[in-house]
């Protein structure tokens, strides 16, 4: 018994000797740490080395979906988006329409964001779709295809700022539809940007969204000098708002020839 | 949304109309009806208005306030620092089957969501104005939730304007009770509701909340407060979203169609400076009430002699409006035209006796003054008699004011008519040659049984 006891407390002195002089709780990084990242230096370059009105440079490539009639895929640094395009075809429910049907899906994959998306649809994928449907529908002739229906799937893979996303997503579903040989009246380009502490921020990412205090996303038809679609929120002043909309419409014409430049290479390699 | 369908024929009229700065109700592009507010309708709810647009839309919204807790799970820490010290905003708008039988059932699901997450966008965020961190009680654990529900009670164009101004007017009625906050210690706070009917404030920032301007684009110019078969003709829609200070809190556009980015930029003008002058003008019309309100409760209390000081005020409300009709599409009072047209002639020929009877006044002035030497009169004598002969001028007037008359919507509207009867008569016309070239043993029965 005794020695049981002494034995207990030669553990208990053991123990001691084996903690640690002095404990720490966990460093938990808080949020001013990462207010101190500039979004700009003194020379007006960004975190990336570009200036204000300047977007990301653009990857784009048609026809990568072979099961699709149309498909691109779109690449600005982080944002990766991909988008399917099915149809015409015919309508699946039996009311008669004289007009065709757009129904434009969006779709974030489960691990495209910071924080984990669920697999099923969404308030916000569903209000994101209704944004690209709004974008697109001016542009495609639904007149000339009554009775049947158009699917835009579009998924994103990778989302770097949900407005730069969408944006990207209405250019890239302009050019699968496009790629799928539907009749167009032009090609949709789109462009992002964020109101800063009275900047304003061309295809803006994650980081400087976050940071905003408004936002703009502009569809707009480079060869007709149309805007399809315009979404703005947060409190500004309408001179800025002037400026955006003529920044947007420069960058979208610059988006245009990238746009065209895909679709002209996918066609060289269908004569191939 | 009740008519879903319009006749090219109705699509060009209200097409030309706009194009004249005269519409169908006799408005010109950027006119807007008349706004009937009222504020204080229910007494269950913190905060309630109720808003008419001429005849036609009407929308009543509701605020209440309510306890809650502050959910903090599964948001980001640096979001979590920020909404632990907010209350919040929940926005709801439902269009009722009283409005149109289009509502019933599931029917306005896709209507209502959309409606709900343009006012959502505009309220749920800076812009709105709100002062949030007032509507806190005990950061990270209680706050006030301002649930913001909207219903449609009838639909004639332009909703989405007269939700906002409907929801603006609401949250100035809204009354937030005070609370009183006690800490007991070990971090521990206790709240008491004050149940004091005096005990309330305002929601802070009512005064900055924006209101929207929906313009319509029409061929190449833009209306505002559509009636729906304008809104049937639409092609573009923009939504401006405006605040007391001139700002723009919001822009989307919907609708089919594209605009031109020029056009987008006067819009965004036109939309910010109407929505500041409706911003002044419903401030004005809300306060009058509310003082109207005070006033009447004032003197009821002096009656009583402060013995059965009412609890709630026993307001009489409104009766409902008369049944909403329906606009008729052409609306022309051709007796009133006539009136026109008569006064409008008649003046004209007044004016050619008075220069008639100034003219012989001038000849016989003639005979006393010499101005044969005068070379003006002798050559204004050349002209006259060309342009004044009264007939040339009389048919002038009239040929004028047939042009008129011709491109007056009420012409428009006879001419219209006179094609469908042509239409018609070349339709019986057509029938009838039919029926002769058939074989007349086609008709034998039919001749048999008339001379039975």
């Amino acid at each position: 018994m005794r020695n049981k006891l002494i034995q207990s407390e030669n553990l208990c002195w053991l123990l001691d000797e084996q903690r640690p002089e002095v404990t720490v709780t966990p460093i938990i990084i808080k949020s001013s740490d990462k207010e101190k990242i500039l979004l700009k230096d003194v020379n007006g370059r960004r975190r990336d080395g570009r200036n204000l009105e300047d977007i990301r440079p653009i990857f784009l490539k048609t026809g990568l979906i072979s099961q699709a009639n149309g498909s691109a895929y779109i690449e600005l640094r982080q944002t990766k988006i991909a988008c399917g395009v099915y149809g015409p075809r015919q309508t699946k429910v039996a009311s008669f329409s004289g007009k065709g049907n757009l129904n434009c899906e969006i779709k974030f994959a489960p691990f495209s964001c910071l924080k984990r998306r669920q697999s099923y649809r969404d308030a916000q994928e569903k209000e994101l779709s209704h944004l690209v449907f709004e974008a697109l529908a001016p542009s495609i002739r639904l007149d000339l295809l009554p009775k049947s229906t158009i699917d835009v799937f579009i998924s994103v893979l990778e989302n770097d700022g949900t407005a730069s996303c969408l944006a990207a997503a209405i250019t890239c579903a302009s050019v699968a539809v496009a790629d799928a040989g539907i009749e167009m009246s032009d090609q949709v380009a789109a462009c992002s940007a964020s109101y800063i502490d009275g900047d304003i921020y061309m295809d803006s990412d994650l980081l400087e969204e976050q940071r905003e205090t408004g936002s703009i996303v502009l569809s707009y038809m480079p060869s007709l000098n149309e805007v399809t679609h315009i979404l703005q929120s947060g409190e500004v002043e309408i001179s800025q708002t002037t400026q955006a909309i003529e920044q947007c419409t420069d960058a979208c014409s610059k988006i245009y020839s990238v746009m065209n430049q895909s679709l002209l290479e996918s066609v060289k390699d269908k004569m191939q | 949304m009740p008519p879903t369908l319009i006749s090219p024929s109705e699509n060009d009229y209200i097409l030309r109309g706009v194009d004249a700065n005269i519409r169908a109700d006799g408005r010109g592009r950027l006119d807007y009806r008349q706004v009937i507010l009222e504020t204080g309708l229910i007494t269950q709810a913190s905060g309630s208005a109720r808003c008419r647009l001429g005849e036609g839309t009407d929308v009543l919204v509701g605020v209440k306030v309510e306890l809650g807790a502050i959910e903090l799970d599964g948001v980001e820490e640096d979001v979590a620092e920020i909404k632990a010290k907010r209350g919040r905003v929940i926005c709801n708008v439902e269009c009722s089957p009283i409005a149109s039988q289009q509502f019933a059932g599931r029917g306005a699901d896709d209507f209502n969501i959309e409606l709900t997450q343009m006012l959502d966008r505009v309220l749920n965020g800076p812009q709105s104005g709100l002062d949030l961190e007032k509507l806190c009680i005990i950061p990270g654990q209680q706050c006030w939730i301002v649930y913001i529900d909207a219903i449609v009670l009838d639909y004639a164009g332009n909703l989405l304007d007269t939700i906002f101004m409907t929801t603006r007017a609401a949250l100035y009625n809204t009354k937030v009770p005070k609370t009183i906050i006690q800490d007991i210690g070990d971090g521990e706070i206790v709240f008491d509701i004050s149940d004091d009917v005096e005990g309330w404030e305002r929601i802070e920032g009512w005064d900055k909340v924006p209101v929207a301007i929906t313009l319509n684009k029409i061929g190449s110019r833009h209306i505002v407060d559509a009636t729906p078969l304008e809104e049937l003709t639409t092609e573009a829609k923009l939504l401006v979203t405006v605040n007391k200070n001139g700002k723009v809190c919001g822009l989307q556009k919907s609708g089919g169609g594209s605009i031109d980015p020029s056009l987008l930029n006067e819009m965004v003008q036109t939309g910010r400076s109407l929505g500041q002058s409706l911003i002044k003008s419903l401030d004005e019309m809300v306060r009058r009430e509310e003082n109207d309100i005070n006033l009447k409760q004032s003197r009821r209390e002096r009656a009583d002699n402060g013995k059965n000081g009412s609890l709630y005020s026993k307001r009489h409300h409104s009766p409902p409006p008369m049944r909403a009709h329906h606009q008729p599409v052409m609306k022309f009072n051709a007796d009133m035209w006539m009136q026109d047209f008569k006064q409008n002639v008649m003046e004209k020929l007044f004016k050619e006796e008075r220069f008639k009877a100034f003219q012989k006044k001038r000849r016989g002035l003639e005979n006393v003054m010499d101005v044969s030497d005068d070379e003006d009169w002798q050559e204004q004598q050349k002209i006259t008699p060309v342009i004044a002969s009264s007939q040339y001028l009389i048919q002038s007037v009239v040929q004028n004011e047939w042009e008129n008359y011709q491109s007056s919507p009420f012409s428009q509207y006879q001419l219209w008519l006179q094609e469908q009867q042509l239409l018609y008569a070349a339709q019986q016309y057509q029938q009838t040659v039919i029926t002769k070239n058939l074989p007349p043993e086609w008709f034998q029965y039919r001749e048999s049984t008339n001379n039975e």
